[in-house]
């Protein structure tokens, strides 16, 4: 569905992109996972077209896309939810979620109100909320509110650019089981965390950026059992664990 | 060569090119338009401190350039002042206008500010139109003497030249100088991020004011070297919002921020349109149209085009590190300005009182804070255990973050006390509060995104140092030790943090991982008892949590107390001592990790299943 090829992309003098290939078949869910700065979510902007790449071909459903204009990748129905939400603080929840119905073309009333039914069913508290501004919205629904204007566009392909950022813990696992959701509903996913093993549990595959490359690529379950995965991206949790309980037995000994 | 020798050649060049202008340039037509460039240079030095430093857009700089002309011509006129007492009157007297206008605009920024500005400009030029006795109204005031240096009388274009030129050349030293001070970069945080500045201690309503009467107090002394030049005539006319305008275009073109930019812009809007005079009824077209390309090309103005040339980075580097350095210093890592170096060893504060002293450091009570009809929190009771690390959590939209913001001042409260280390703190400004000892980072990254990462952090340490506007252009020696001490410390907070050797990159050039990591060692550097963490670990993956978890220990093991709201139960659990959870603006518990842990309402409203309860049975 979607294929990435060989993309390097530079911000003035450094280059973010050193030669990005990825792909996306549909109706999957695809994760890029890496430290910050590895390019995660400069190659996003690349695929929507916010940022230009010096090199390399971006094909969606068949067409090229690379270097086109953001409104017109938005209209073939690629949708973003971005990094630090984006919405529009000075208007209205009801207000921000129908803007996200401005790239699809054609969308007749009752669609319109399905989706939008759908999103008030996934985050009720955007319903509840429908007339208060964005921008009175704590962090964290402010987060729901940009994952559910992405998807009033109804999009064939969803990017989330780490949708779990600023969420409770319950809300987290909640989040993740609603892209699980979008994405049987028929949605193509791509998807870009720091929480990689709840992404890498609802993904169908992973690719691991690094310094701006892809350094690893494998289905989402051979990543859970990879060693150099669990040693650099998925966290020792027992390991800090055991260096509180160490930290406990002998309280602050070290600073005396 | 040694960047000190540079220095003084290229000053050294300078004097002599003033002295021989006027021996080259005969013409006193041409004379008197260097004299008019020079004082419009002046006032747009005025605007760059204000607009350009503290990013307040002000559109009544012409009618400051009245007032300025007005009272050293009134006072020399009609009361026969000697005209370097009436210069200094009108330098006086238009930043006493200028305080006027800063307290009104205060609550205003923006576009807002800026109509404001303009509704002052104008008001002022109809004073100066309708109070006939005193101004002559339409007809102006003619005859306005020459100033006198003792029996030298300088009356003619040439000499006066070289009066305007010496106090141009002093008023540029004063703004660069200005620039690298507390003073300035405490007004260039108002500019990059108004709501930081406060809360890392930065006065900003008294550092607006300033700026605006400094601005308008360079506006004039340019005003007043006006009216005693050229034709000795002045009318209300001049100060008009049009001139407003072509002085901001003159800065903008300059390089805002840039005080040799706002000479340059104002000498070639000067002189171009003289030059232009050529194309006789299309020349004002073609200078307008070269005006709206140079800003489509290079939006940092002129200063902006000059500062991205590689030669001219290297060179400013070499000066800066006080030898020939490497291209590129801010990559290389090496020690920054030579000032660093001076400073005095063992001259330290500890960063607290050291860890071990026990009791409460902050005790809240019947904290709430109502938005409308919606109580984001309500009747919230808590403590902060000196040396500890507390957590606060709860849903999304519980009023975590509200407590913090009326914790460090930003929210005034609706109702409710704290108590920070013995003082009653509710309804302070922030800036007092980070003096009184408490700083904080944000949950969506607010730094200074166009200062260097070290200025990032020397305004972190604002609220400990105390060199004001005068002692900042004169550089007393007092002042320059308590900048290498202010130095020193930042590059000790920047090495704890682990930014070493990003010293003088941009803050917005940083990774996101970086850039909290600077928050962080920005706040430090206020030297606080109390740290305010709004979700550190947000954006961070697994392994640079755990990175941060160590931090937050060594930062704790230094003393300083941290209050930390967060998502990431990795970290909430294994830093925590105590933790604090809200729902809907209540607090439904406290307690131990465990406690938190195996709380069923805690885990139904907050943790879900995957991090509560597993080991609560055993």
């Amino acid at each position: 569905m979607l294929s990435v090829e060989g993309i390097e992309a530079w911000y003035g003098a450094i280059q973010a992109l050193k030669g990005i290939s990825l792909d996306v078949n549909q109706g999957e869910i695809v994760t890029l996972l890496g430290a910050n700065g590895a390019g995660k979510s400069t190659t996003l902007k690349t695929i929507t077209g916010l940022l230009k790449p010096a090199k390399g071909h971006i094909k969606f459903m068949g067409q090229e896309i690379t270097r086109r204009e953001p409104e017109d990748i938005a209209e073939l129905g690629i949708a973003c939810v971005p990094e630090g939400r984006h919405i529009f603080p000075g208007l209205s929840v009801m207000d921000n979620l129908m803007l996200g119905t401005t790239p699809w073309k054609g969308a007749s009333k009752p669609e319109i109100k399905k989706h939008l039914d759908r999103v008030f069913q996934i985050f009720p508290i955007l319903s509840e909320f429908k007339d208060h501004l964005g921008w009175t919205l704590s962090g964290g629904q402010q987060q729901m509110l940009a994952i559910g204007r992405g998807l009033m566009s109804n999009p064939k392909l969803l990017l989330l650019d780490e949708p779990s950022l600023g969420l409770a813990p319950v809300l987290v696992q909640e989040v993740f089981k609603v892209i699980k959701e979008i994405q049987k509903a028929g949605t193509t996913i791509l998807l870009v965390e720091q929480n990689a093993r709840m992404a890498l549990l609802i993904a169908n595959r992973g690719f691991v950026l690094e310094t701006g490359k892809v350094a690893l690529t494998d289905t989402a379950a051979n990543l859970l059992n990879n060693e150099q995965m669990k040693a650099h991206y998925l966290g020792a949790h027992a390991h800090v664990r055991e260096a509180r309980q160490r930290r406990q037995a002998e309280p602050r000994a070290t600073t005396a | 060569m040694k960047p000190k020798s540079v220095k003084i050649l290229l000053a050294a060049l300078l004097v002599a090119c003033v002295i021989a202008l006027p021996r080259v340039v005969t013409s006193n037509y041409w004379l008197n338009l260097f004299n008019l460039a020079i004082s419009f240079s002046i006032a747009c030095l005025g605007l760059n401190i204000v607009l350009g430093y503290a990013g307040q857009l002000s559109l009544a700089q012409a009618a400051f350039w009245g007032v300025g002309a007005y009272t050293s011509a009134l006072l020399t006129v009609k009361l026969g002042w000697p005209v370097w007492l009436g210069m200094l009157a009108a330098f006086a007297v238009a930043g006493l206008f200028g305080v006027l206008l800063g307290i009104p605009t205060l609550k205003l920024s923006g576009h807002y500010l800026a109509m404001a500005t303009i509704g002052f400009g104008i008001i002022l030029q109809l004073i100066l139109v309708n109070s006939i006795p005193l101004t002559n109204g339409s007809d102006g005031i003619t005859t306005i003497p020459s100033p006198r240096i003792g029996p030298l009388k300088l009356s003619n274009a040439n000499t006066f030249f070289y009066l305007a030129a010496v106090s141009l050349i002093l008023l540029v030293w004063a703004s660069l100088r200005l620039k690298k001070s507390r003073v300035g970069r405490a007004l260039m945080a108002i500019r990059e991020n108004e709501m930081a500045a406060e809360t890392m201690g930065v006065d900003t309503t008294f550092f607006k004011i300033m700026a605006f009467a400094l601005s308008a107090a360079y506006g004039g002394f340019a005003g007043s070297l006006f009216a005693h030049s050229g034709s000795h005539y002045i009318s209300p006319d001049t100060f008009s919002f049009d001139q407003s305008v072509v002085l901001l275009a003159m800065m903008v073109l300059g390089g805002n921020g840039s005080a040799v930019g706002s000479v340059v812009g104002a000498t070639l809007l000067t002189l171009v349109p003289e030059v232009l005079r050529f194309l006789k009824d299309s020349y004002m077209m073609v200078y307008a149209a070269g005006i709206v390309a140079v800003m489509v090309f290079m939006p940092g103005g002129i200063a902006g085009l000059v500062r991205s040339l590689p030669i001219s980075q290297r060179l400013m580097n070499w000066l800066n590190a006080g030898g020939p350095a490497p291209s590129g210093l801010s990559e290389s890592g090496q020690p920054p300005s030579t000032a660093c170096e001076k400073a005095p060893l063992g001259n330290q504060r500890p960063a607290s009182e050291g860890p071990g002293r026990n009791g409460t450091l902050i005790t809240v009570k019947g904290l709430a804070k109502h938005f409308g009809g919606l109580k984001a929190v309500d009747a919230v009771d808590m403590e902060v255990r000196r040396g500890q690390i507390q957590a606060l959590i709860g849903p999304n939209g519980s009023g975590k973050t509200t407590i913090l913001n009326m914790l460090s001042g930003l929210y005034v409260p609706t109702a409710g006390e704290i108590h920070f280390d013995g003082v009653a703190i509710a309804g302070w400004k922030p800036h007092s509060i980070t003096a009184q000892g408490m700083a904080r980072t944000f949950q969506n990254i607010r730094l200074f995104g166009e200062l260097s990462v070290l200025e990032n952090v020397l305004i972190g340490q604002h609220s400990r140092s105390r060199s004001g506007l005068v002692t900042s252009v004169v550089k007393p020696s007092s002042q320059r030790t308590e900048e290498a001490v202010m130095c020193k410390k930042a590059l000790e907070v920047l090495e704890f943090v682990g930014l070493k050797g990003k010293e003088f990159a941009l803050a917005k050039s940083l990774p996101y991982g970086q850039q909290r990591l600077l928050e962080l060692a920005r706040s430090l550097a206020s030297d606080p008892k109390l740290l305010l963490l709004d979700e550190p670990a947000a954006g961070l993956n697994a392994n640079e949590t755990e990175g941060l978890i160590e931090l937050l220990f060594q930062v704790r093991d230094r003393g300083i107390t941290i209050l930390l709201v967060e998502h990431d139960m990795s970290l909430v659990m294994n830093v925590s001592d105590h933790i604090t959870v809200l729902n809907f603006g209540k607090k439904i518990a406290e307690g131990t990790v465990e406690e938190i842990e195996c709380n069923q309402e805690v885990v139904d409203a907050y943790l879900g299943t995957e991090h509560g309860g597993e080991e609560c049975l055993a």
